[in-house]
Parts: structure tokens; sequence; C-alpha cells
């Protein structure tokens, strides 16, 4: 289960300070698909980002299988995020210089999940699941957006992550693409029972959760606090 | 996977990876070179003096006599007379003495009179001779002429030739009469006298009895100091151990006729007098290293900060800052152990371009080979790159993973 209870995260300047997201609480079952929405600079990723803990919130706190992530040390994060979350960024973050059978491969080194000597067979067996069998040896910058998307998606699964977090997976694609990118997601976390959060502003990607957690601005044109609230 | 990371990272950005190595490897390239002449030059003048133990030879400057004489360069500052030669041979003190005369060439490579006992002359007792021949034999007869390997390379000569020689120690002068044979081709002693064309002190005294001096030579008068007969140049002197050539010193000091030196005492005062000038060199040579390793930091340093977004993702997959530093020193390391590879090459590359060049037209031959000071620079210049590839790391590490994403 995972638990955000009274967390916001400040930046400051030199002569202010700003929230940019604040989230009273936010619970989610094990297993349970939920999409994350509102207006663009409303706190998504920031949100996403404290979740898998890239970030750490100014107050508040964040449980995951009651482990309190938002209280661990570093180093301790770093290896908790390699096995327990897969992130699919807004930016992708494929590495460029690798192929994408060595994207998933990377991932899994940094992780205790697989077998080492299983590592090969699972990450191959994993691109037949997206499609990309053929073009395990390219590079990202030689496949399409659709086709960079599905390795994102797949270097995200490949842990068996018990939390699965997509940040705006669909927005650069057509809606085919979209709908099967979501559809990947979905039924990797089906399989695995995971947490899946997927943050988006396209209503049709909407539609496809049972429940939605909304962000919103207080004020328009400041970002300065956001609620979640569950509309299951 | 974490050197792999590493490398496709380099491989990845090549023209950045390209251009640090290449920085890498001009800066490496530049200190070894500046070391390798420095060290070079200094071991060989003092290496061409090492089968000199003591040099007798008309008064004059001890410069001018070690040049001519071990260095076969400048002209010779007269003659001494042979009873000098003959009362050494004869001396108690003497291990060994012989015989040097000068003032013929052949194409320009110097033509020494000796006698036959240079071929058993050993710089150290034990450690073999120092003349040693690589084809035919030794002297023996006047007129026979054993060449230098050097000058047998540069000119062709082999064994069976025959070649006429030249008054001066320049080509273009008069010619004498007289053929030499070669009867013996030297190996390398790594010395001046690669450059030299060995012959019986008698065949100079036999060529030089009909040789009539032109109005111009007349005027170069040290030019013929050896057309007195039986006179010698010079006379290497082995003594039969250190007290021995004290004493010989402090005998010499009454001789009228003849100075002798220390030859590697005349070359530590040489570089005394170019002290000053060497350690200007040695500012510039050092302000050129620093800059150079800066440049290098830099350069290791941009092309580290670089990749900073890729190692922001390799954290949000997991990563540990060990991972991290792993792949940023091997990242560094690999950079900078190519460019300290490829510089070290071309530092030799250059030097031994140098060398080449050098030891055609000097008869200094620097040493080759790696030296110390280039342990430290490889050691150094690895450490450093590594190091300023360690700066963006920290930096990396410092700042919120989340920044880069």
């Amino acid at each position: 289960m995972l638990e955000v209870n009274q967390v916001r995260k400040e930046y400051s300047d030199v002569d202010r300070t700003v929230t940019a997201v604040a989230v009273d609480s936010l619970i989610i079952q094990n297993g349970e698909q939920i999409a994350l929405v509102g207006p663009s600079g409303c706190g998504k990723t920031t949100l996403l980002h404290l979740i898998s803990g890239l970030l750490t919130p100014t107050t508040g706190e964040i449980k995951f299988d009651d482990i309190i992530v938002s209280a661990m040390k570093e180093t301790w994060r770093d290896t908790w995020r390699a096995t327990a979350v897969g992130y699919v960024f807004q930016r992708l973050n494929l590495l460029a210089s690798l192929s994408v059978l060595d994207n998933l491969l990377v991932a899994m080194s940094f992780a205790s999940a697989i077998p080492k000597k299983e590592q090969q067979q699972w990450a191959h067996q994993l691109l037949i699941q997206v499609k990309l069998s053929e073009k395990m040896g390219k590079f990202p910058h030689q496949l399409s957006m659709g086709e960079q998307q599905r390795v994102a998606v797949a270097r995200a699964v490949i842990n068996k992550p018990k939390l699965i977090l997509a940040d705006e997976p669909t927005a650069s694609l057509d809606q085919d693409n979209a709908m099967l990118v979501l559809d990947m997601l979905r039924q990797f976390a089906k399989q695995s029972g995971s947490i899946l959060v997927v943050s988006t502003h396209d209503k049709q990607i909407m539609s496809q959760f049972e429940r939605i957690c909304s962000l919103r601005q207080k004020a328009k044109g400041v970002i300065d606090s956001a609620t979640c609230d569950s509309l299951a | 996977m974490r050197l792999v990371i590493a490398w496709r990272n380099l491989l990845a950005k090549p023209v950045q990876s390209g251009l640090t190595v290449l920085i890498v490897a001009a800066t490496i390239a530049m200190l070894t070179l500046v070391t390798l002449l420095s060290t070079g030059t200094h071991d060989g003048l003092v290496r061409a003096t090492e089968p000199f133990d003591l040099i007798v030879g008309a008064k004059g400057s001890p410069n001018q006599l070690v040049l001519n004489t071990v260095f076969l360069q400048d002209v010779p500052i007269g003659n001494v007379s042979h009873e000098i030669y003959d009362t050494l041979s004869a001396d108690p003190l003497v291990a060994s003495a012989i015989p040097l005369a000068f003032g013929d060439n052949y194409q320009g490579y110097t033509i020494v009179g000796s006698g036959s006992g240079i071929f058993q002359h050993e710089p150290k007792n034990g450690q073999g001779e120092w003349l040693q021949l690589a084809v035919g034999r030794p002297f023996a007869i006047p007129f026979e002429a054993v060449v230098g390997a050097g000058t047998a390379q540069k000119l062709g000569l082999k064994v069976g030739d025959e070649f006429k020689s030249v008054h001066g120690l320049l080509p273009g002068g008069h010619g004498h009469a007289h053929d030499y044979h070669v009867v013996g081709i030297l190996q390398s002693v790594k010395g001046p006298y690669d450059q030299a064309i060995l012959v019986p002190i008698e065949s100079i005294w036999l060529a030089h009895e009909k040789h009539e001096p032109t109005l111009e030579e007349e005027v170069g008068a040290e030019d013929h100091a050896h057309e007195k007969e039986h006179e010698v140049t010079a006379i290497m002197v082995k003594p039969k151990g250190y007290s021995e050539a004290m004493r010989l010193y402090q005998q010499f000091q009454r001789e009228p006729g003849a100075q002798i030196i220390f030859p590697a005492q005349v070359i530590v005062q040489l570089f005394s007098i170019l002290g000053q000038g060497e350690h200007m060199l040695k500012m510039v040579a050092y302000v050129i290293i620093v800059m150079g390793l800066i440049i290098m930091a830099l350069s290791v340093y941009w092309s580290a900060l670089s990749r900073a977004r890729d190692r922001a993702i390799l954290r949000a997959l997991g990563a540990s800052a060990r991972d991290i530093f792993t792949i940023i020193i091997a990242e560094s390391a690999l950079l900078t152990i190519l460019g300290v590879t490829v510089g070290i090459l071309v530092g030799h590359g250059i030097y031994w371009l140098l060398v080449r060049a050098m030891s055609s037209k000097t008869a200094i031959v620097l040493t080759a080979g790696l030296t110390p000071d280039e342990g430290y620079i490889i050691i150094g210049g690895i450490l450093f790159g590594m190091l300023a590839g360690f700066i963006p790391a920290v930096l990396t590490y410092r700042r919120e993973v989340a920044h880069y994403l």
C-alpha cells in the first residue's frame, strides 16, 4: 500500500518560497491502478518524483508497504527504487549510448530482482511482449517515438516492481500507440499485482481508470498549493 | 556492466571523447618531449664522455678539447709532442694511453687516427671493449680504416670499399693522395664515435708528409697543428685508479706543453654554466606543463559534466552513488589512459624524429627509452584526469537527480 500523508514540496528562492506540490492524503492499495490528473504545472511530476524517492518532501511522509520512503537514507532509497519502483519518465530518459537491450540490462544490474543468469532471457522475453525483439540491438535514436515509449515501459517493468509510475506516457503518441502503451502498462501491473499511477491530461486515457486522483490549482497562475481528491 | 556503460558513453560522443583524448594526448606528448629532451641531452652528453677518463691535449680551452676529442666537433687546439705520449705509456700510474690525431675527413665524417689499442680500450674494467666490430677486423697497417656504425650507414661504406680523405674538418678541402681501405665496421656505440672513421695514426702522419698547405690553410694554423710530424692531437688516458688519476693531474700542472682534463668534470662545468639558461627553460616548461594540465583537467571535467543527465537517469534507475562514481571514474580513466598512451607514443615519436635529425647533424646522440620522469607523467596524468572527473561526480551527486530528468 502507498500512503502519501501531508506531503509538501517547497523550493526556496532568494526572496520567496514556491510550493511545487502539496497533498493532504493519498492512499493507493496494492494492485490498484489510478490516473493522476491536473493542469500543466500543478505538480504531477513532482508528486511522482516524491513517490519514487527521487525527491524528498519538505514536510510530510510517504510510506510504501510500511517503509517510510521519505525518511530513508539516500543509499537505501536508491536500492529501494531499483527494486521496488518502475518509472516511465515524461521525457523517457532512455540512455542514448546504450542499445535497447542494454537499456533493460542496465536497469536490471542495479536491482537484485532477477537472477543474473536469467537477466538476458527475461529481457528478450519482455522485448517480445512489447514487440521490439527485432530492434533490441538498435539505439534509441534509431526508433520511432512509439517504439521508444515501449522501451521505456519495458525498462520500467523489467524488475517486476511493486510500484509502477508513468508520467504522461502517452503525451507524444497517436491514439493507437497511446492505447497500446497504456494496455501494456496495465497488463504488466495486473500480472504482478503492482500499483500503477499514470499521470495524464488525456480524457480518453483517464476514462480507462476506475480511480482518478486530481491535483488542482488553488489560484490561477500561482502553484502554491494543490490537493488530491480521490474520485472513485 | 558499469565499465560497459562507461565505454559506451564515450563511444556515444565520439567528437567530444576524441577531443578530450586529443587534448590529454597533446599535453602528455609535450610533457614527454620536454622530459625526454632534457634527460636525453644530459645523458647523451654524459655518456659520450664515459670512455674518456682523462684526456691530454695541447694547452687551451678544456671545453674545446672535450668538444674536439669526445664529440668530434670544433677544431683541435693544437698538437702535443709524441714524447708526452711515450712518457704516459710508460707511466706506472697509467693503465693505458691511446693517441688520437684529427684533421682529416671523408665527406664531412671525422677521420680519427689512433693506435690499435683503441680496440682494446675498456671504459670500465670487465664491461667489455668500447669499440666492438660488427663486421671485419681492426686495422693493422697504415691506410686501413674501421668505420663507425653511423658513418657506414650514412655513406653506405662496407668492408672492401676504398675512399680518399680530405684535409680539414669539412668536406671540400684539399684531397690526400692515399686511398683508405675499409677493413671493418663498428657496432654502434650510441655516441659521437658512431660518426667517426678510425685509421692507424701512422696513416695521418704519412698522408701529411707530402701535403703542401694552401695559403688559406696557413691562416688557420690550428688546422695544421697535426702537420708537424709524429705529433698527436690528444691522448686518451686510462689511469690505474682514482688516486693515480689525481696524481697524474697534479703532474701535468707542471707540464708546459700540454694539459690534462677530466672530461666528465668539464661537462659538469658546462652544465653549470648552462644552468641559468636551463633554469629559465625549465620555468617555461613548468608553465607549459601547468597550462597543459589545466586544459586537460578542464577537458575531462567538461566531458564528465556533459554526461550529468545520463548519470541522473542511472540514479533514477536505482544506481547507487558508488555505481555512479565507478562509472565516472571509469570514463575519466579510460579517456586519460587513452590520452596518456597516445601522448607517450606521440612524444616518443617526435623525440625519435628529433634524435634522428640530430644524429645526422651533430655527434651528440640523445638517449632514448622510458625515463623515470615519464613514469611520474603517466601516473600523474592518469590520477589528475581521474581527479578532474571526480569533481563533476561530486557536483552531480549533490544536485537533486530530478533536476536533470
